[in-house]
């Protein structure tokens, strides 16, 4: 296999929501790559910003939320492009085109006045891929290659009409209509059964095989993530506190929010006697910890953690992590003097 | 005296649809389960939705009336209880909801809300304060929290308020449906050590209804997979995930995602056939037939009964008869 490339780096990325109560720092500088075709997976408890940094790289932060800085680049046609410099023109071409999302809910994802059909459809018509007699034959392709049953019957059908399950097929014919470079699903079976969820997964990775779609898979499912992913981001209060490939992240943990998080998931097939929760409750991000976010609920929490954030470490080859526990001696003392 | 807190036999609850102004369908929420729950244990209740899990709850606590069977309490059918015997009842069994957000009143402090029940109960009570703040400190929460309104609690605070709130009555079966689901997973954690805590600190007998199979393993020593208004097995929890013996518990369990990457992508997976069918229109013979890759020509024709098959182990299938 050849060396992977990156195909969206995200840089420096900060984001507030500006409520009456205050300012939420959302986003508190994140930086990530994703390679292509791979599937990357985003980790972490609700509110630790999963969603909103998935959402900024099409700008689709809803006021009153604000990218203050950042840049996010995509490669297109082997040109680095950064999306959050494009007018809204532009950007339009790529969201939708390039760049899908698959929603968590697909009974609000889908618009409840239009057929499946029209929505498959419009998709393709709106990025000038087809003409409405092509997209609408597309969109029963669409339908097939998602495993529905009667796909000429579907594109009739009106979302009402169809269970959750279907449902969520149809958002991913949405999401597939135009071969995106990279799909976005956020929570992409949050809501479905787990029969219907094993559905969804095998279809997913089926496609991702057969396409070579880059997929960032959002959830806060280990186990999804343990089935899907090759690499795995863990995010924690708007940081990103860990980046490894699958098993590392699994086998071999390092930072205590990722341990916390792994013990604190219920594995059906070992017999666990105990759970360990982690303790205490994720902070407020109008008024964030200083230092390191995650010191407050850290058993190994020293006195630098409270003062500074920590620097992005580089353990292993594309194991990274954000942890003054495996600073350097010198780099802790640099951040004393400070 | 009887081993057995809770039984139900042949219990059914169908809820009427009027389709055309004549004829009359049933939605078959509950359609003929039998059960019995021993002093002290937890029997967890898995299905998907529409399974019938939280109706089969609320009809056990007599919330909403049987269509026909018969629930017996500690060895007394519920359904006879009238007057003060109805109100000890109440008092005895408790429910604590899925959704924390709705069942709390938001116009009550968290002191009324766990009150309402020993004053509804005419429980003597001493000093209203000291016992409230016993009971939330049984749940993790502080005195400060005393004079607090709902809203201003998180998700996890909120649910150890209704469990507090449950517990407040000095019950003895508990039934809990779905308490973690709308919570994350380090919350989960911690709601879910405390309910086992609370249930060996206090003799209770719990009901654990929920989807997810990993935390039902975790909370139950037994576990029913109930499908469309049935249990199709019952078994020990350790037992059900070494060896399901129905086929919509093997799907089920081949379905869980495993938080362990080596195992799960080494699996092979069956694939699933089809979707659950309507609770109206059930097929003849084992309600499960259409989507099992074992049906044989009996399971069209006959509907399998629960019968046990070893030691603890119940199983509704044509295969094990």
């Amino acid at each position: 296999m050849s060396k992977p490339r990156e195909i969206l780096k995200i840089r420096d990325l900060y984001v507030n929501f500006y409520t009456y109560a205050g300012v939420v720092k959302a986003i508190n500088g994140v930086d990530l790559d994703v390679y292509e075709g791979e599937v990357l997976g985003l980790v972490g408890e609700t509110g630790c910003g999963k969603t909103v940094t998935s959402r900024a790289i099409t700008r689709l932060i809803p006021p009153p939320g604000r990218i203050e800085r950042g840049e996010i680049f995509f490669r297109k046609n082997g040109e680095w492009i950064n999306l959050l410099n494009l007018d809204d023109d532009e950007l339009r071409k790529i969201r939708g085109n390039d760049i899908a999302y698959i929603f968590q809910d697909p009974s609000s994802a889908l618009d409840p006045l239009y057929t499946t059909g029209y929505q498959i459809a419009e998709t393709m018509v709106v990025h000038n891929r087809a003409d409405w007699n092509e997209a609408w034959k597309k969109a029963v392709e669409l339908l097939k290659e998602t495993m529905i049953p009667a796909p000429e019957e579907r594109v009739k059908n009106f979302p009402h009409e169809l269970s959750g399950g279907m449902k969520q097929r149809v958002v991913i014919s949405i999401a597939l209509s135009n071969d995106p470079k990279i799909l976005i699903a956020d929570e992409p079976t949050t809501n479905v059964d787990v029969t219907i969820q094993a559905e969804l997964i095998d279809l997913l990775k089926e496609l991702q095989r057969r396409k070579g779609t880059t997929i960032m898979l959002i959830t806060h499912n280990m186990g999804l993530i343990a089935e899907m992913a090759d690499r795995v981001a863990v995010m924690y209060a708007g940081n990103i506190v860990e980046i490894a490939d699958i098993w590392t992240i699994f086998e071999e943990p390092m930072h205590p929010y990722t341990k916390g998080l792994l013990a604190c998931v219920p594995d059906p097939l070992k017999k666990i006697e105990r759970l360990e929760p982690i303790p205490g409750t994720i902070p407020n991000l109008i008024y964030p910890p200083p230092g390191c976010r995650f010191h407050p609920r850290c058993p190994h929490a020293m006195d630098i953690c409270k003062k500074k954030r920590p620097p992005r470490k580089e353990i292993a080859p594309g194991h990274f992590v954000e942890c003054w526990l495996y600073a350097s001696e010198e780099e802790r003392k640099e951040a004393e003097k400070e | 005296m009887t081993k057995y807190l809770v039984e139900a036999m042949n219990l059914k609850k169908y809820f009427p649809v009027r389709r055309f102004l004549l004829s009359k369908d049933f939605v078959k929420a509950v359609d003929g389960v039998t059960f019995k729950i021993r002093k002290g244990e937890c029997l967890g209740v898995v299905g998907e939705s529409g399974s019938g899990k939280t109706t089969l709850g609320r009809t056990i606590l007599r919330l909403i009336e049987p269509t026909s069977g018969d629930v017996l309490f500690d060895g007394e059918s519920i359904l006879k209880f009238k007057g003060e015997k109805l109100r000890e009842f109440r008092r005895r069994a408790q429910m604590v909801f899925q959704d924390p957000f709705s069942s709390l009143d938001p116009r009550m402090t968290i002191m009324d809300i766990i009150l309402e029940g020993p004053r509804t109960h005419n429980m003597p009570i001493k000093d209203p304060e000291e016992f409230v703040v016993k009971l939330l400190e049984t749940v993790g929460l502080k005195r400060e929290h005393l004079y607090r309104y709902p809203h201003e609690f998180s998700g996890g605070q909120k649910q150890r308020i209704a469990i507090a709130r449950a517990l407040a009555l000095n019950p003895e079966f508990v039934v809990l449906d779905e308490p973690t689901s709308a919570l994350d997973v380090s919350v989960q954690a911690s709601i879910l050590n405390m309910l086992k805590d609370l249930q060996r600190k206090f003799g209770l007998t719990y009901m654990f209804i929920s989807h997810d199979l990993a935390v039902v393993k975790y909370m139950s020593d037994r576990i029913a997979t109930m499908y469309v208004g049935k249990f199709v097995e019952i078994a020990d929890a350790d037992k059900m995930f070494e060896e399901p013996l129905h086929p919509y518990t093997m799907m089920l369990l081949d379905a869980l995602p495993v938080p362990n990457p080596k195992i799960t992508r080494a699996r092979k997976r069956r694939e699933i056939i089809g979707e659950p069918p309507s609770p109206i229109h059930l097929p003849p013979g084992c309600r499960f037939y259409p989507r099992c890759p074992y049906a044989m020509p009996i399971c069209k024709a006959k509907e399998p009964e629960l019968v046990e098959v070893e030691r603890d182990r119940e199983v509704a299938c044509w295969l094990y008869q």
